[in-house]
């Protein structure tokens, strides 16, 4: 089966042809303006998608033999992102499914993220528990089989991408602040400050990091932005640990009481070479299986909604043409 | 010229509206006026034109569309679902502005100036001003302003027709809406000079530029 897979929820604009496990085509076009702002500005966004959307579809059937009456059906992400953001992307998937007359497939941008380890791993079975992590999420997640999930664990504030985001600007390193981070901290001691790994009362499986970012405010002002910059890859570097630290120790505590020995990274943040790193050590230790996407698949990209898209064709379980775009989607409603 | 069937589709305001075309003659239209419908029953209202006019949709040779200024998000989902439904077929988009289709909706009769208006935010407007026998063009020119400002530069205008029912000292207003089978009937009378322009990666004229605060990096 062929699937065309179309993503616009945040700041990257996504076209991609699947066929069956193989990815034909993703084209990202990333949206570079958003680095003055500090942050997506969500305008912005919409406009910038808007732009773009039919040069990455013109783009995606170059030079292939595959000819749009030979997809099986356009699988689209319609939540969770930014409403003006989806809705580029949604009336086009709509546009396109009514006049080919194939099925139109909403696709859940947070499924999404999990389904990406497919497109790289095609030995990775159910069941599995899966650390989803990016700028919006962060999560622990029993994936029993597909479409059945279980929250082990979540932030009760900021997502661990929000959370380098945030200490990036705070130190002025830029936007967005995970990758930024993650290079500069390649170099530096992991114990050169201790931030706090927080612990939530009666919670012990869920996270928060936004005492985490105060730290490092109060660290950046106690000592004084000279200060951070003389010692900015130990301070990146001990930063960044605090968020693994409190993300592996999670994880493989549930692992081991669940007794699943196959641990699966997903979303934005597992492109974090550290995050990666730390996963992988921990897993050799203790005989799991560590499974995360390729970089590619990791950030946001409509190979993976292509590929979830499959998955619900499969099932039939297609959308109807008046679906809408649903901004605070959730992966269990 | 042969006969043109034309698609036409406006969502640059809370009206969501479609219209189809024969040339000049209306096959059929849909409209309804509510607040975050248009994702939802743009697609749906098309197909039910179609089917009243009993049409295929591949008979169709080109789709006009409000291109604004108006609702950003509403121009959004009609330029993207009409480059969704011109792709398989190589169908030209046409662009017909805000101001030019909503005043299609005016009493054609009226010997007075008019000044039309669009509503972007809180008491902002995008309008155009035309003397009595001046017809509102597609060349037409687009201002973005205050209402009250607008109404206190033109005094001699007794009546603004725009798609918000502002409570005006000096000025009435009266509720004007712009239909999809208007931006159909225009796309049709302008068809050669559009047709020449088609352009693929057509945007919305946003007429404004959307601001957004610059991140101070002096660590604020």
């Amino acid at each position: 089966m062929i699937i065309l897979g179309i993503e616009s929820s945040c700041d990257e604009t996504s076209i991609a042809l699947l066929n069956n496990n193989k990815v034909i085509k993703n084209i990202v076009a990333s949206q570079i303006m958003h680095e003055e702002y500090g942050g997506v500005v969500p305008e912005f966004a919409s406009r910038e998608h808007m732009k773009n959307i039919q040069k990455i579809v013109d783009r995606t059937f170059e030079g292939i033999d595959i000819k749009l009456q030979d997809i099986d059906g356009i699988a689209v992400t319609y939540g969770p992102g930014l409403m003006g953001a989806l809705l580029v992307g949604l009336s086009y998937a709509k546009g396109l499914a009514y006049t080919l007359n194939k099925p139109l497939i909403g696709v859940n941008h947070i499924e999404g993220h999990i389904m990406a380890n497919f497109l790289d791993h095609e030995n990775l079975t159910f069941p599995f528990i899966c650390l989803l992590v990016s700028g919006g999420h962060t999560q622990i997640v029993y994936v029993k089989d597909f479409g059945k999930y279980e929250i082990l664990g979540r932030s009760i504030d900021d997502a661990a991408g929000e959370a380098f985001d945030k200490a990036a600007r705070i130190i002025n390193l830029g936007y967005p602040g995970g990758p930024l981070i993650d290079k500069m901290a390649r170099n530096g001691n992991v114990k050169f400050h201790s931030f706090p790994r927080a612990k939530i009362k009666n919670r012990p499986d869920d996270f928060s990091f936004s005492g985490l970012k105060t730290s490092i405010l109060y660290l950046s002002k106690q000592k004084g932005n000279n200060w951070i910059q003389e010692n900015l890859k130990d301070v990146c570097a001990s930063y960044q640990e605090a968020i693994i630290d409190v993300l592996q120790k999670r994880v493989f505590t549930i692992a081991k009481r669940r007794g699943v020995k196959k641990i699966v990274l997903a979303g934005g943040v597992a492109a974090n070479s550290r995050l990666r790193y730390v996963f992988t050590e921990i897993s050799k230790k203790n005989n799991s299986d560590i499974f995360f996407p390729s970089l590619e698949y990791c950030t946001d990209n409509a190979a993976m909604i292509a590929r979830t898209g499959l998955e619900l064709l499969k099932r039939n379980k297609i959308s109807s043409l008046n679906i809408s775009a649903v901004p605070n989607l959730r992966l269990i409603n | 010229m042969d006969k043109k069937i034309i698609l036409g589709i406006d969502t640059s305001t809370d009206n969501c509206s479609v219209g189809l075309v024969k040339n000049d003659i209306l096959l059929a239209e849909k409209s309804e006026v509510a607040k975050t419908i248009h994702s939802e029953k743009l697609i749906l209202f098309i197909d039910d034109i179609l089917k009243e006019a009993k049409l295929k949709f591949d008979q169709i040779d080109a789709i006009a569309v409000n291109i604004g200024p108006g609702s950003y998000t509403g121009l959004r989902i009609g330029l993207s679902t009409a480059k969704g439904l011109a792709f398989s077929g190589n169908l030209p988009i046409l662009p017909i502005p805000s101001l030019t289709v909503l005043s299609r909706s005016l009493d054609e009769n009226s010997q007075e100036p008019k000044l039309l208006f669009i509503n972007s935010h809180s008491n902002k407007v995008f309008y155009t001003y035309q003397k009595f026998d001046e017809k509102v063009d597609i060349n037409c020119d687009i201002q973005f302003e205050d209402i009250e400002i607008i109404a206190s530069k033109y005094p001699e205008i007794s009546t603004f027709y725009g798609n918000y029912n502002f409570n005006l000292e000096k000025v009435n207003v009266k509720e004007l809406m712009p239909f999809g089978k208007n931006v159909a009937l225009i796309a049709y009378e302008n068809y050669n000079d559009l047709i020449n322009n088609f352009n693929e990666y057509l945007e919305p004229n946003y007429l404004t530029n959307f601001k957004a605060k610059k991140w101070d990096r002096s660590g604020k």
